[in-house]
């Protein structure tokens, strides 16, 4: 059993509206050093596999079917730890 | 007969208003649950608008995996029409019946009006008892209903005639103000705006019931292919 993180982000030609709003609410609060803000999710979850290859194979399928929508976003997962039983 | 399926999720909310356009069209209808594994014996099949299973992870994302998808792709697959308003065209976009994606209003902002469309395709089976370039009115209801596709769809999409519907004053964002397009094949169509909410004059507006008059008309050798 492995736990897996998965990073989503809206590729970077999207308009990412949230990260817009985000700009300028840290720009109100003086903070004009911070740009370019984008905001994506993470998923963590469990996945009772061991092997690399099998892991890959499953985190890319469900990726690519329903985690995220390859029109506009993109991803990246690391395998983590092996969870403690 | 005809009659046609009008398929529930968890959060549909605009099952009830497209159902009673269909009926007051002049054809049957009937609600199919999202369980369901077949929409045998339906002549077309009705996604509805609203926030199907809470809009979570993206809305549409959980919909277009639902047990339902695979009979919604074989009724496209036949040639059967397939209309996807709102949420509805969310999901088709997801499921991949229809290029393209639709992301969040370039304001963030949830928009609810009326509002002022052209039709610029009449030619397909959903939209031919209008003029072409005719400008009509539907109420609009999204916060995610910016039309987003890469140059090269957009290429595609111009090069088969799949804009049907675009706005006259563009509300979300929207590439090239499209508020709604077809497949190539001409049988799948997907919109942001709500023609069921466009069925008398009392309310504000009376253009969409032509849509479904037109709809339920449809026979196989009608339906544009490029």
């Amino acid at each position: 059993m492995k736990k897996v993180e998965l990073k989503v982000t809206l590729q970077q030609q999207v308009l990412d509206t949230q990260g817009e709003a985000l700009n300028r609410a840290v720009h109100e609060l003086g903070h004009d050093e911070i740009s370019n803000i984008r905001v994506g999710k993470i998923l963590n979850f469990d996945i009772d596999e061991t092997g690399a290859d099998n892991i890959d194979r499953i985190v890319k399928s469900l990726s690519e079917r329903l985690f995220t929508n390859t029109v506009i976003e993109t991803y990246e997962y690391t395998i983590m730890d092996e969870v403690s039983e | 007969m005809k009659k046609f399926a009008v398929v529930q999720f968890p959060g549909s909310n605009c099952d009830r208003d497209l159902l009673n356009a269909v009926l007051k069209a002049g054809a049957e209808a009937e609600f199919v649950d999202y369980r369901a594994a077949s929409l045998a014996g339906y002549d077309g099949v009705l996604i509805p608008g609203g926030f199907s299973f809470g809009d979570y992870l993206r809305s549409g994302a959980m919909a277009a995996v639902a047990p339902v998808t695979k009979a919604i792709e074989e009724a496209a697959d036949a040639g059967k029409p397939v209309l996807g308003i709102c949420n509805g065209f969310q999901i088709l976009t997801e499921i991949g019946l229809l290029p393209g994606a639709l992301i969040f209003n370039d304001q963030h902002t949830f928009v609810s009006r009326d509002e002022s469309l052209k039709i610029v395709n009449n030619e397909t089976l959903f939209t031919r008892g209008y003029r072409q370039d005719e400008d009509i009115v539907y109420p609009v209801a999204h916060g995610e209903g910016h039309y987003y596709c890469d140059d090269a769809t957009y290429e595609r999409l111009k090069a088969h005639n799949q804009i049907v519907l675009t706005y006259n004053e563009n509300p979300n964002g929207s590439r090239n103000d499209i508020a709604g397009i077809v497949n190539e094949r001409g049988n799948v169509l997907g919109m942001m705006p709500h023609p069921e909410r466009a069925l008398e004059t009392l309310l504000g507006s009376d253009d969409g019931l032509r849509l479904f008059e037109e709809l339920i008309r449809w026979e196989a050798n009608h339906v544009q292919i490029h």
